[in-house]
């Protein structure tokens, strides 16, 4: 990789010009981390496992998997059949580019140590700054950068355990799910996103490996995000998480995944499946942000099946990675279902983010909206890919679509690909989208002001991306801002 | 802007060489085939207006394709597409805006609107934007709905019958596009096809 991104980062300094060389090369003196990806956060810690299983994929692999993690037999069926599906499917012909995925050079399951060993000295200098100018708290930060295999902060997540369980509510990782409750696991997993779905989600199927199980009985209001975060150990931070997620009537929840710190991974695949049943009259919102380092490709199938008058609102940030393509749906099957997805999307030098989101309306009265805001710069592109599908004798159904793209420089693209089908005469549905750069007379008012172009740039990135990241909990929108204001430095001049 | 009558057949090609105005003449309406209509830009400064307008009725299916490629700076097109389905017509529509690495300071909108009358009538639109430049104004919006309920109620309140305020919603829903028409010829023309009074 470092080789690869030192090649990028001569080819951009050849394309700018001699005084921009010397403006951007007086601006990384004065601050390091301003260089490429490898420089900002590209760390890795020395690899301990206790296991780790050989490179490729076969059922070979699979057997021994579900073998090291105890599970009934019918869960290595489910994984075996859908290996088979996995390797039936071809790959997608549409989307980003995904012919540089090497399937064979990957590890599909890794059994970490207990306490990987690290010490804070050791991290490097480039990482503890990120987390300084992105305001991690120190906790976090040693937990981050691999010093604690646990999160510093294991009693608060204890004590706020405690507090769940009173309610009922569970919120463990998958794998413990599946041995501690196998008929709730059973009746829910796989039912929504099954492995025939697509290529990644059959991957996704059959080497299958941490992520989170939620539950919130009937009516429980939990008012404090269950966040991945304080759950996540480097075991269950797999990259082949399945997260399963269970709003029973009445009931509502905000669960986040992720944060703004940039994730390491030693494989360049990331395939995610998560499920979320949101029962009649419950609300649930699901919140992501997450940054993959830039070799990584990001494939994730998100789904979520909304019954009567319930609500599910999807909110995505998307940075980082190489190419990501990531369409959270909402199948709103029950009368006066609401879908709602929130997506943000930021594609900087090298990266293609495919993101957009699926409305299916299948039950009269309906409501869902799409709000997509995209970002490109450094020859990076994004594009909107969008699904808003109303079925036959479903009056009332309503949808709107809002794409906005920024393109911020000439080498940077942006598409847009939405399809409408409206199978019932009934239903309003309206889209709009724009694609623009930003407005020189804008940024002249606030050079006027005494900003630099970066500083202007970067204000205005924020302005447009608001919308969004006003609805993410407060030190995520805070990490958000600083991150984009790091990513923004020397994009300009 | 001189306007065209343009016959749009499966795989209809234009390169644009003055700015014109193109009317599109889909007179097939009701056969499976896709229309497709390619406009290429290809010198700087032209302008052009796609302007499409369809009525469908009984099981009538409409397939339609726009796309204008943007291969130059400082160009401009505006598409229109408006249609009204009937009974059980379907109309699956698909409009691009391509705008190539060199094409900056390009202007291209795009909006298609789709009345659905009948019960049993079906749309489906894909507006598609491919930007690769970054000095540019680009945008589309499309729509899809029923008659406004509350505009058939006022004209009823008037002595209408339901029927006649139905003529009067789908005239002013093809007016907006009509009226965009600069040769008066065309204009009456596309007019009575539509059965709109011009």
């Amino acid at each position: 990789m470092s080789s690869k991104n030192a090649g990028t980062f001569r080819l951009e300094s050849d394309l700018m010009g001699q005084r921009q060389l010397q403006a951007s090369a007086k601006k990384r003196t004065k601050n390091p981390l301003n260089r490429d990806y490898k420089a900002k956060y590209g760390f890795s810690q020395p690899e301990r496992h206790v296991f780790k299983a050989k490179k490729g994929l076969g059922p070979e692999i699979v057997r021994q998997l579900s073998t090291m993690k105890g599970e009934p037999s019918w869960m290595l069926d489910f994984r075996l059949k859908a290996l088979e599906v996995f390797f039936r499917k071809p790959l997608p012909t549409w989307g980003g580019d995904l012919s540089g995925i090497d399937f064979d050079n990957i590890h599909y399951y890794i059994k970490p140590t207990a306490h990987p060993e690290r010490s804070w000295d050791d991290v490097p200098r480039e990482m503890k700054d990120t987390f300084e100018r992105l305001g991690i708290p120190e906790a976090e930060r040693k937990f981050l950068a691999g010093v604690k295999a646990q999160y510093d902060s294991e009693v608060i997540y204890d004590s706020l355990r405690k507090e769940l369980a009173q309610e009922g509510v569970i919120f463990i990782s998958t794998d413990e799910a599946l041995r501690t409750m196998p008929e709730l696991f059973a009746k829910y997993f796989g039912k929504l996103i099954p492995p025939n779905d697509n290529k990644f989600a059959a991957l996704n199927s059959a080497v299958w490996s941490g992520g989170s199980f939620v539950y919130i009985p009937k009516g429980v209001v939990v008012k404090r995000p269950l966040q991945a975060y304080f759950r996540i150990n480097a075991a269950n931070m797999g990259q082949f998480e399945r997260t399963l997620i269970i709003a029973d009537e009445g009931s509502y929840a905000h669960y986040v995944e992720g944060c703004t710190a940039p994730v390491y991974s030693s494989d360049s695949l990331h395939a995610a499946v998560v499920e979320v049943f949101v029962k009649p009259g419950a609300r649930f919102r699901y919140t992501t942000i997450q940054n993959w380092s830039g070799d990584v490709y990001n494939l994730v199938t998100k789904r979520a099946r909304v019954e009567k008058n319930a609500i599910m609102e999807w909110v995505d940030g998307n940075l980082g990675s190489k190419l990501t393509m990531k369409y959270p749906a909402c199948f709103l099957v029950g009368e006066g279902a609401r879908g709602e997805v929130l997506s943000i999307a930021y594609a900087g030098k090298g990266q293609h983010q495919d993101a957009g989101a699926k409305m299916v309306h299948t039950a009269p009265h309906t409501s869902s909206s799409i709000i997509s805001k995209s970002v490109s710069l450094q020859g990076g592109r994004t594009s909107y890919r969008g699904l808003v599908s109303v079925s036959p004798n479903t009056p009332g159904v309503k949808n709107r679509v809002e794409c906005d793209a920024l393109i911020l420089d000439s080498q940077s693209a942006s598409d847009t690909f939405p399809t409408m089908q409206v199978n019932d005469s009934s239903a309003n549905i309206e889209h709009e989208a724009t694609v623009s750069k930003i407005g020189e007379e804008k940024l002249f008012y606030l050079m006027s002001r005494g900003l630099t172009e970066a500083e202007a740039m970067s204000l205005l990135v924020s302005g447009f991306i608001e919308p969004i990241v006003k609805e993410l909990p407060l030190e995520y929108a805070v990490e958000l801002n600083r991150l984009i204001e790091l990513e923004m430095e020397g994009s300009v001049g | 802007m001189k306007t065209r009558l343009v016959k749009v057949g499966s795989n209809t090609k234009i390169r644009l060489k003055e700015s014109a105005q193109l009317v599109l003449e889909a007179t097939d309406l009701g056969v499976n085939d896709r229309h497709s209509l390619t406009l290429t830009f290809e010198r700087p400064g032209l302008e052009a207006e796609i302007l499409g307008a369809f009525k469908l009725s009984g099981k009538q299916v409409l397939n339609l394709s726009t796309i204008a490629v943007h291969k130059v700076p400082k160009t401009k097109c505006l598409t229109y597409i408006k249609g009204v389905l009937f009974d059980q017509a379907v109309s699956d529509y698909i409009g691009k805006i391509i705008i190539e690495p060199p094409a900056g300071q390009t202007t291209s909108y795009l909006e298609d609107n789709i009345l659905l009358v009948g019960r049993g009538a079906r749309s489906t639109s894909q507006p598609v934007l491919e930007i690769e430049a970054d000095d540019v104004k680009a945008s589309h919006g499309a729509t899809a709905g029923p008659l406004n309920p509350e505009h058939i109620y006022y004209l009823r309140s008037r002595g209408l019958t339901e029927a006649e305020a139905k003529n009067v919603v789908i005239e002013g829903f093809f007016t907006s596009l009509l009226s965009r028409i600069k040769d008066e010829k065309i204009r009456n023309k596309v007019s009575r096809r539509l059965n709109v009074r011009s």
